[in-house]
């Protein structure tokens, strides 16, 4: 998990976290199912409070309150959170980072969802058909009260990728480093 | 009466009798017309009032309802039997039985999301969903009636009230075969505290007398059936809790 964003109120989680057999993996396949549905619910609705952009299946996010319920003394364990992870891709709300299938950039707002949130806040600001920075858009001063604000690299990255192939941005300044991006958003 | 004796008093009393015996008769003959002209003029009402309100009978949940009270406090239940008099003067006894049916039909379509246990109000949406063209809805009533016909057929369907969150949630019970007795008793006692504690086969074992292996055995059934999770975080137990739908 990759974020520095302190959500203004706490994640409100639904009734079935506090259910211990949540976190054990269900042994008949149509509970599981429901059961894996739950989660990725639940996970996209927590990655959209908190902003998260990445998962990875490493020890340190079982330490994340989504996944250990601490009040219960249960958590997922790593078997479970790679199926979780692979039904979170699945479900078009999840991309595998590389090939090794150890991250995935969690798309609580998707590609396209997000381009349309970027075109609509530089049209509303003032900031259509002028060049602007990757850094300007993503960490600037003037959208530090937006959703898209301090958002992660490489899914701005991703994002700004999507709006040169839609032809909604003119790519002035390409740039493999994010912030150094300098392109015109087209209103 | 001053006691009679003699020939005379044997026949006066013989005398007295028959006319007794008579007049009963003729009472109860009269009585017996009475009746039968009331139930003659009560039949042809109920089949007037029937004929004349068919329609707003097979298409008033409410109005289908209050037909049922009233039959059944007169003693005669039209709307759920398709044989006798009743139903063959009216035409309106094959409705909890179609209505069964469809009830039993749409379990099964509904397995895959509900597993087991269907809850009322879905069952009743969902029916209503389905012939939303007929125009005719169904009450939780009627299918609560329909589902109760369906129970001397043994196919397992039964409504059964479930704790839940806020009080209790009427389900349909439609486990495909019958839950065995010994899985009855354990959904009974998880029931009771579903959403509140989980129990371990050693504990159905103690409270039932059940060996070990036979409240194992038991308890798989019901995961198999969907009806209970299991929670094995724990190194020496697994735990069985109710199953978590009701509860989301």
């Amino acid at each position: 998990m990759s974020t520095n964003y302190a959500p203004p109120v706490p994640f409100e989680f639904p009734p079935i976290y506090s259910f211990p057999p949540f976190f054990t993996l269900q042994p008949h396949a149509p509970s599981r199912d429901k059961q894996v549905t739950a989660w990725v619910d639940l996970i996209r609705a927590y990655c959209t409070h908190h902003r998260v952009y990445r998962l990875s299946l490493n020890a340190s996010i079982l330490d994340l309150p989504l996944f250990r319920n601490a009040a219960l003394n249960r958590s997922v364990s790593r078997d479970m959170l790679h199926t979780l992870l692979t039904a979170l891709v699945k479900a078009d709300l999840a991309e595998w980072t590389s090939k090794s299938k150890t991250h995935v950039f969690v798309y609580w707002k998707s590609l396209s969802e997000w381009s349309d949130t970027l075109v609509a806040w530089a049209k509303d600001n003032g900031f259509a058909n002028t060049v602007v920075t990757g850094y300007e858009v993503r960490l600037g001063d003037y959208v530090t009260d937006q959703e898209f604000y301090a958002m992660d690299e490489a899914v701005f990255a991703k994002v700004v990728a999507h709006l040169d192939h839609q032809r909604r941005i003119v790519m002035i300044n390409p740039s493999s480093n994010v912030d150094e991006l300098g392109f015109k958003i087209i209103g | 009466m001053r006691r009679q004796v003699g020939i005379a008093g044997l026949q006066r009393q013989a005398r007295e009798k028959e006319q007794f015996r008579h007049m009963g008769d003729r009472l109860a003959a009269s009585q017996l017309q009475q009746l039968q002209d009331q139930m003659a003029q009560f039949k042809s009402s109920l089949e007037l009032f029937a004929t004349k309100h068919r329609a707003e009978i097979a298409r008033n949940p409410a109005f289908r309802r209050q037909f049922a009270q009233m039959c059944a406090g007169m003693g005669v239940d039209p709307l759920t039997s398709s044989k006798g008099v009743w139903s063959d003067l009216l035409g309106v006894g094959g409705f909890y039985y179609e209505l069964g049916v469809r009830v039993m039909e749409l379990c099964i379509a509904l397995r895959e999301r509900w597993g087991p246990l269907v809850p009322l109000a879905d069952a009743v949406k969902a029916l209503n969903h389905e012939r939303a063209s007929a125009a005719a809805a169904v009450s939780e009533d009627d299918v609560t009636r329909a589902v109760k016909l369906l129970a001397p057929l043994g196919g397992g369907f039964a409504l059964v009230d479930l704790p839940a969150a806020n009080g209790t949630v009427a389900v349909i019970a439609a486990v495909p075969r019958e839950l065995n007795l010994d899985a009855d008793r354990v959904a009974r006692m998880l029931g009771d505290a579903a959403g509140v504690r989980p129990v371990t086969a050693e504990d159905v074992a103690r409270s039932t007398g059940w060996t070990a292996d036979r409240a194992q055995r038991c308890l798989d059934l019901l995961v198999a059936d969907g009806i209970v999770w299991v929670d094995t975080q724990d190194d020496a137990t697994t735990y069985f809790w109710f199953s978590a739908e009701l509860l989301a």
